[in-house]
């Protein structure tokens, strides 16, 4: 085993010394070498072959398609030729690329983690990659091994196609039809993804692909494990010291900050300020990912300098409040017209031991609270913190 | 019906209402072959060596040059006698045909409306789907043309109003030709003979319904044991996956795959790149 993998290291690393003769990787200043020649080569060999079997392919995949498809090969022969040897260079080039990739694909604890956070991160919601994001990130190694998956259904099937049912039996050939289909509506449903995220999903990726180079920043950005092991230095570190340069300290940065700026206003931090002590309302405004504001004017009662109210766990105000505690506060009528300044807040949510207290305060102040069944969906109590 | 092609199929809405069929009576053919030699005639095939294997048949399967082939097969009866079995085999000319449903091509196998299944060779790209598709395991693959061929039921003769080269052949009266109807009363009352009077009290007509009969039908002495005849199947199937799958899920697939492109798109509309960082700050300072 040791033997065989040394000797792929060699095969790869004189692939890589004679591609790397053959053309050119320009690195400029504040940028990283990202795929050598011989990568990008394979790369688009790979990608060459895939589109040919797939064009090829999808003449012959529905009749109706036929018409549409098979003239781009010179008709339904020549296409139904030609799409096997189309396959096998496919996978012969993806081989390569599997020798050539096999270490930094193999799954690591963080790409568990990365697919935990998966929904996070392509919503844009994580601005950068989890720290721990290598070479590769756990999205690209899914779709590395699925295509290797894909390439051995392809293999068997294909051959068993290929020969046909003379050769395999009828009953072969009739599942092999379906595997062969299933793994190309697979590898077509990934293509889609990874043509996206390489181009416009996430711009600044074409490049590594076509120059073999990209920039510090996407770098750091995508891949920051990577970039700590090529550079030395922390992802985060990194890039935050750009922003301080750029842009000064932003909330972004450093989130903490965001305490100490709303407190640096013409409020005392941990006070409730007068504008809103022993009002009846106060609009509550929570902040949308995007960062917009909804404002709700709520019912709320005032204990040790805090301020609680209470809501459904299924209202927008909590799942905004969940994902973001910095909320704003201002005096406002019933109907939630703000009457005066408003002031930063963050809020917490309590655990469910404290919704009897809570309760309790509300209901001493709002005779309203006090009748039964209307409050039936209020489960939740949350505290609130000026400043 | 066209394989790979929406439009109606040649002879639809004409004034031909007559499915026409070819009747084979096992039990009265005698093994003579006249219609193999009128099949290869007819059709200008080339005759080759063939392999002897202690039977009277011609060779063990048919070919992509000889498709029509009487089986000769030795079933031994419960009681210890032997019955000496003799079955013209070729394409049966389904109602459903698997072949027709397996086919990717643009025209290269038409069903006729007269019921007659034909491929059309110049149109055929030798996938050979249609192999796997058969239940009766007829169409074969030329190497050399890279094409499939099969029994055209005469299809060149019968649109001049003849009959099929091998029942012109028949000396015996056991092959008939004719419309389906007629086909189907002349089988049905010879069966019902066999029962009465000659004690074969399971003979009965083949045409099976699995694949929404067949154009060529065949009178058996035992009608519910057909794989005696040289695995004529009992209920022949067309694979799902030349069903369902490639008419239904197939294109429903593939549909979905095509929403993975406007779900990509869709996602840049609706959020954005994720762009290196860092970016400016956003201009209220509240893009969390």
């Amino acid at each position: 085993m040791a033997s065989s993998s040394r000797t792929i290291e060699r095969f790869d690393d004189k692939a890589r010394e004679t591609f790397e003769h053959a053309g050119r990787t320009t690195v400029y200043r504040g940028e990283l070498l990202r795929h050598s020649v011989y990568d990008r080569v394979l790369h688009w060999s790979i990608a060459l072959f895939f589109f040919l079997a797939l064009f090829s392919g999808f003449g012959i995949y529905l009749p109706w398609l036929f018409r549409w498809f098979t003239p781009i090969f010179g008709g339904g022969q020549l296409s139904r030729i030609m799409h096997p040897y189309f396959g096998v260079a496919f996978v012969f080039f993806f081989s390569l690329q599997v020798l050539n990739w096999f270490q930094l694909m193999l799954w690591a604890p963080g790409d568990t983690r990365w697919m935990r956070s998966i929904k996070a991160i392509t919503s844009g919601e994580e601005k950068m990659d989890p720290p721990e994001t290598g070479f590769f990130n756990a999205g690209q190694k899914v779709m590395f091994w699925e295509i290797i998956a894909g390439c051995i259904v392809y293999i068997i099937t294909g051959t068993i196609l290929w020969a046909g049912a003379k050769t395999f039996g009828g009953t072969a050939v009739a599942i092999s039809y379906v595997l062969h289909d299933i793994s190309a509506l697979i590898m077509l449903g990934g293509i889609f993804i990874h043509i996206y995220q390489s181009t416009i999903g996430e711009p600044g990726t074409f490049q590594a692909m076509i120059r073999g180079a990209v920039s510090e920043a996407w770098a750091w950005t995508f891949h920051p494990a990577w970039y700590k092991e090529v550079t030395g230095r922390d992802a985060q570190e990194a890039c935050d010291e750009v922003r301080r340069k750029l842009y000064g300290d932003t909330r972004q940065a450093q989130p903490a900050a965001s305490k100490e700026s709303a407190a640096a206003g013409n409020v005392h931090a941990g006070v409730i300020p007068a504008e809103i002590r022993g009002r009846q309302y106060i609009s509550l405004a929570t902040f949308r990912k995007s960062g917009a504001a909804v404002y709700t004017p709520v019912w709320f009662a005032e204990a040790d300098d805090k301020i609680y109210f209470m809501t459904s766990s299924k209202t927008g105000k909590y799942k905004r409040i969940r994902n973001n505690p910095q909320v704003k506060i201002a005096a406002c009528t019933m109907s939630g017209k703000i009457t005066g300044p408003e002031f930063a807040a963050t809020a917490r949510i309590l655990p469910p031991a404290d919704f009897a207290r809570v309760r309790q305060m509300i209901n001493r102040k709002y005779w309203l609270a006090r009748v039964p069944f209307l409050w039936r969906n209020t489960d939740t109590c949350l505290e609130i913190t000026p400043g | 019906m066209i394989s790979g092609h929406t439009n109606p199929s040649p002879g639809f809405a004409m004034q031909r209402d007559l499915e026409v069929c070819k009747l084979v009576d096992t039990t009265t053919c005698i093994g003579c072959k006249a219609c193999e030699v009128a099949c290869v005639e007819w059709n200008d095939m080339p005759f080759t060596p063939t392999t002897f294997d202690n039977t009277y048949q011609t060779m063990p399967e048919t070919s992509y040059h000889f498709w029509n082939l009487i089986k000769f097969n030795e079933h031994q009866n419960s009681d210890g006698t032997i019955q000496w079995l003799m079955r013209k085999d070729q394409c049966m000319h389904c109602a459903d045909p698997g072949c027709l449903h397996a086919c990717p091509a643009d025209g290269a196998i038409v069903k006729y409306a007269n019921g007659i299944v034909d491929f059309n060779e110049e149109n055929c790209i030798g996938c050979e789907f249609c192999v796997s598709g058969c239940p009766f395991n007829i169409p074969r693959f030329n190497p050399e043309t890279k094409r499939v061929y099969k029994c055209t039921l005469c299809s060149d003769r019968v649109g001049e109003g003849l009959e099929p080269a091998c029942i012109k052949a028949c000396p015996t009266g056991c092959l008939k030709f004719g419309t389906k109807d007629d086909m189907k009363f002349i089988a049905e009352e010879r069966a019902k003979q066999l029962r009465d009077n000659f004690g074969w009290q399971n003979a009965g007509v083949y045409d099976p319904q699995s694949v929404g009969g067949t154009h060529v039908i065949y009178v058996l002495h035992d009608a519910t044991d057909p794989e005696r005849y040289g695995n004529l199947p009992k209920n022949p199937t067309i694979p799902w996956s030349y069903t369902w799958w490639k008419w239904l899920a197939k294109p429903v697939l593939g549909t979905f795959a095509l929403f993975g492109l406007l779900g990509v798109l869709a996602h840049h509309v609706t959020h954005g790149p994720r762009v290196a960082q860092p970016e400016p700050p956003a201009k209220d300072g509240a893009n969390v």
